[in-house]
């Protein structure tokens, strides 16, 4: 059975480095499987259904360099982020531990994440970012290829 | 009686956030406040030097929930600044992409914020555990509403086959039938959880502040994608005198705008959409409206929540009826694009989201480059609302043990959806050791 494999790219273009994850896909093959889920919070959910192999790209603050690009997988890290009142500032950690516990998780789900340096309203990366997307988006073909 | 001090900060770094705040002394309170420090999000610089076709496709990023909302309202401003008429199909097929996104949306926030709060957990995780079963019931009315939107939209989040004058692409005829069964197989479902939140709806406080209300409403339909502005205090205006409606203004504790219109302040949002439309609901919707006691005009803001899922049986109701009348009509793959010729103008689109009453307006030049625009939404017309809810509530609650009346502000600010930082999505970790 082949494996259904996805790299999905999560973070909001307008808003600068955020946006890593979406841009990154551009610089990976057309025949990998890509899905931009952009701002799509809770959608997350329902993308990872019937996948064994998710790679998910974000711009991640895990106080590395500026554009430091890291793999890990979610079971490595804590979140810190605090969740609000509503449904737009979901954390995808959350999204991971949800599906996991409905029994909808990949049998294989990777970070790859970007250390952001500016997000705030703009749709220009800050140049460690933008200089390192080739990276990241080599290190995203390394987890695509690996069984 | 002791000192309270409440602050419940929702730090989320970069973005905005609200923040809860509730000083009182001796039973007397001496400060309570919903602040908004949201950062600025320059709609107008963005937009600005785009073309006409670009349009919807940047403003939909403003929020991944209301993608769509955005998209729509966004659109129909181009629609209105050109002269673009749309043909009956597509008219229907964006309203049918409209009542997806309320259907997604009302499901999320009433299936994983409102629920937990009703059931006494702190969060959807805990409920995973206690009520298995309503969960999975949850997450696939959920999946359903985005199946839909990607089926008519192209995509849930940021859609992609919507155009000024209409569509790129649209669904098949079998498509429709497909999802039209899905539709009646999931009504069972919709009852099932309406049941749950109906059976512990007396958690849901009781009260009451007399404010005014404010949505689309129209004589022919319950209006979320086309209509008036219309007001429980009566009246009826164009969508083009927004401004005379929205007035905005600032205040010290908060870096986004409020509005008010007659009265001190209005709410937008599905309670505002049922209080004016209530006439229009679909059999179904009005049936669970009657089994919760909801009647239009109904002034607990906590009832928000209730008239989401009272109006997920309309989406869903009137859905098949569009895709009836689709079906009967047969659908015309030919014409899914109507002409136009790129122009100058300025125009107003307006649909109400699933928070409420959104307004975009562009001004394009003759090259079909916009130089003005300013966009509207719903959040912000809530914030003073919310602001004087908790200025009545609070003293009403003041004698009750500290965090319960910290819940009770909470889930105030809930009912109410508020979208305060939906522009970034990263995450913020600390490795484990």
């Amino acid at each position: 059975m082949t494996n259904r494999v996805a790299v999905i790219g999560i973070g909001n273009i307008l808003m600068g480095d955020d946006g890593a994850g979406v841009k990154v896909l551009n610089l990976l093959p057309d025949n990998v499987n890509k899905i931009e889920l952009a701002t799509g919070g809770m959608t997350l959910l329902h993308e990872l259904e019937g996948l064994d192999k998710a790679i998910i790209c974000d711009a991640v603050d895990f106080d590395g360099q500026p554009g430091e690009v890291r793999v890990f997988r979610p079971e490595e890290v804590d979140s810190i982020k605090t969740l609000g009142y509503s449904l737009h500032d979901i954390d995808i950690l959350k999204v991971l531990e949800l599906a996991e516990k409905l029994g909808q998780l990949p049998e294989v789900v990777f970070i790859a994440a970007i250390q952001p340096v500016n997000i705030s309203f703009s749709e220009e990366f800050s140049p460690e970012v933008e200089a390192a997307l080739p990276e990241l988006a080599s290190q995203v073909m390394k987890l695509v290829k690996t069984a | 009686m002791g000192d309270i001090n409440i602050y419940v900060e929702h730090l989320t770094r970069v973005e905005g956030h609200g923040s809860i705040v509730l000083n009182a002394k001796d039973g007397t309170i001496e400060k309570v406040q919903w602040q908004v420090t949201e950062a600025p999000r320059f709609f107008e610089s963005f937009a600005r030097g785009r073309t006409h076709y670009e349009m919807a496709h940047v403003t939909c990023r403003i929020c991944g929930i209301c993608s769509i909302g955005h998209t729509e309202a966004s659109l129909k401003a181009t629609e209105a600044a050109m002269g673009i008429q749309l043909s009956e199909q597509s008219e229907i097929l964006r309203r049918m992409i409209k009542a997806a996104e309320n259907l997604q949306s009302h499901v999320l926030h009433v299936g994983y914020l409102i629920a937990p709060d009703l059931l006494g957990v702190g969060s959807v995780f805990p409920l995973i555990e206690s009520h298995p079963d309503a969960v999975l019931k949850i997450v696939s009315l959920h999946r359903l509403a985005n199946e839909m939107s990607d089926l008519l939209a192209g995509r849930t989040v940021h859609p992609t086959n919507m155009i000024p004058g209409g569509f790129t692409s649209i669904p098949t005829e079998k498509q429709l039938k497909a999802l039209k069964q899905k539709l009646i197989d999931a009504v069972p479902t919709f009852n099932e959880v309406a049941e749950i939140v109906l059976a512990n709806a007396g958690g849901l406080p009781n009260f009451t502040r007399e404010t005014e209300f404010i949505a689309l409403t129209s004589d022919d339909e319950y209006a979320i994608y086309d209509g008036m502005i219309g007001s429980t205090d009566g009246g009826k205006w164009p969508i083009e005198q927004y401004l005379d409606i929205t007035n905005e203004f600032i205040v010290p504790h908060s870096t986004a705008k409020y509005t008010k219109h007659k009265r001190e302040s209005y709410m937008v949002g599905a309670l505002a959409r049922f209080n004016l439309n209530y006439d229009k609901l679909s059999p179904l919707a009005k049936q669970w409206a009657g089994k919760f006691g909801l009647s239009a005009v109904c002034h607990n803001p906590y009832m928000n929540s209730v008239a989401q899922l009272i109006e997920c049986f309309n989406d869903v109701e009137t859905t098949i009826g569009w895709i009836d009348q689709l079906l009967e009509k047969g659908l015309d793959h030919d014409n899914i694009v109507a002409k136009y010729e790129v122009k100058a103008g300025t125009g107003v689109g307006a649909v109400d989201v699933p928070r409420g009453i959104l307004f975009h307006e562009y001004t394009y030049d003759d090259k079909g480059i916009c130089t003005k625009a300013n966009c509207i939404i719903p959040t912000n017309q809530n914030h003073n609302n919310i602001n004087l809810d908790f200025q009545a509530f609070a003293p009403t609650i003041i004698d009750k043990p500290e965090k319960e009346i910290e819940l009770l502000l909470e889930m105030l600010v809930r009912a109410y959806d508020p979208c305060i930082s939906c522009s970034c999505h990263y995450l913020d970790v600390k490795w484990k050791r």
